[in-house]
């Protein structure tokens, strides 16, 4: 099951009724969801109401949605049109270029919105940010490699097998264990965030 | 292979999970929160490592739209997507042949008052047009040596210059004008009683016109 075909899984089992189906897409797309509208409304907590606001609207249509296109295509879509309704609504007058759903996720979203945020967030952001990449950079290589290869550049286990030369059952059990010792230095982190905000 | 759910779910994260196993873990995590906290943090890890996170979001942002999704009815597959693009078409198109026979009656139907008037104008109309002073002949173009024929009974209507017709044609043309004089009609005639029982070209009426008399 590909990504696109887990997508594809996730919203069938919306569409038959399973509300936390949509939670998991609601948690696998906050964040390039948020860092896309970011780019039409540069405050942060208004940005988080317009996403919000994006996946109720996406719950509401996703009966019509007939996966002619990628799950996050046609969810960015929504975005962007809440986001310009709301610049709309707020007397604001919304971009006239557009960015492409496959561009904007190459796109580093936070760079406008680091030259307006506050300094709490920065510091935030620059604390995850940097506990992330000292942790990958602290992983044996064949870890970080593994890691690095499949979230970086995006590759299947199979081409990352290839690449590394070992069974994809290896190259399977290296990002896992990349990912748990991430989440290891990650989950602290995060706890005292949602303890200050 | 014998996994841990958070191993499957690493491969899952990456659509490197098969079908089967991928059904199970997706219905696990209905009720299992640590599963799907590292679906979360996983996530926000792949975010970083991508350029993707701006910010930390609101510790309440997921739940906050379950929240407000809580009092929604579930949404349901549309299954007339394409069901209902057919039936639209179906629809426009059953519109447009209503309509049709609507309409056809209006043009043909004898009991329409404008289609009488217009089928009658052409019966009517010579009572009615005024004695005028020009004769045929001065209607007439001057075709020089070209000889005309026309049909005996066409007498009162110009047919123009025309070039000497295949002898069946001209047969059948005069038959036909006979015909519409014999029964005061005035538009064409079915063409059987026209052209059956077929007459000796001898026994039908001649007229020969020409501007000048044939040498």
């Amino acid at each position: 099951m590909g990504d696109n075909e887990l997508d594809q899984a996730l919203v069938k089992r919306v569409q038959s009724g399973e509300k936390h189906a949509f939670d998991l897409l609601v948690r696998k797309y906050q964040h390039r969801l948020t860092s896309v509208i970011s780019r039409y409304i540069h405050d942060w907590s208004e940005a988080q109401d317009v996403a919000q606001e994006s996946f109720i609207r996406a719950y509401r249509a996703i009966g019509n949605f007939r996966g002619d296109s990628q799950f996050y295509t046609w969810l960015y879509k929504i975005a962007v049109n809440t986001a310009k309704n709301w610049l709309v609504s707020q007397g604001r007058r919304p971009p006239t270029d557009d960015i492409d759903a496959t561009d904007a996720v190459q796109y580093d979203a936070g760079s406008r919105l680091r030259d307006t945020d506050t300094p709490e967030h920065e510091l935030m952001r620059h604390e995850v940010e940097q506990t992330v990449a000292r942790t990958v950079e602290a992983l044996p290589d064949e870890l970080r490699m593994a890691i690095t290869l499949r979230e970086v550049d995006g590759l299947s286990y199979e081409e990352i097998a290839e690449t590394m030369g070992c069974p994809i059952g290896t190259v399977r059990s290296r990002i896992f264990r990349a990912r748990e010792a991430i989440d290891l230095q990650l989950r602290p982190l995060l706890d005292n965030q949602r303890v200050r905000s | 292979m014998n996994e841990t759910p958070s191993q499957q779910l690493s491969a899952l994260i990456d659509g490197e999970l098969d079908s089967h196993n991928a059904r199970f873990l997706l219905r696990r995590m209905n009720a299992d929160e640590a599963l799907s906290a590292h679906w979360t943090r996983w996530h926000l890890a792949r975010a970083c490592l991508r350029g993707e996170f701006v910010a930390p979001l609101r510790s309440d942002f997921a739940q906050g739209i379950a929240a407000a999704l809580a009092t929604e009815a579930a949404p349901r597959r549309s299954i007339g997507g394409r069901v209902l693009h057919w039936s639209a078409g179906m629809a426009v198109a059953a519109s447009v042949a209503v309509a049709a026979l609507l309409m056809v009656p209006r043009v043909s139907g004898p009991e329409m008052a404008p289609a009488d008037n217009f089928a009658a104008t052409p019966s009517t109309a010579p009572a009615q047009v005024a004695a005028s002073p020009l004769t045929e002949r001065d209607l007439r173009p001057d075709l020089g040596r070209v000889a005309h024929t026309v049909a005996a009974g066409t007498d009162a209507r110009s047919l123009g210059p025309a070039i000497r017709l295949d002898p069946q044609v001209d047969v059948y043309l005069r038959r036909h004008g006979m015909a519409v004089q014999r029964h005061g009609e005035t538009g064409f005639v079915p063409y059987l009683p026209v052209a059956a029982p077929q007459r000796p070209w001898s026994m039908l009426p001649t007229v020969e016109t020409s501007s000048e008399p044939a040498h």
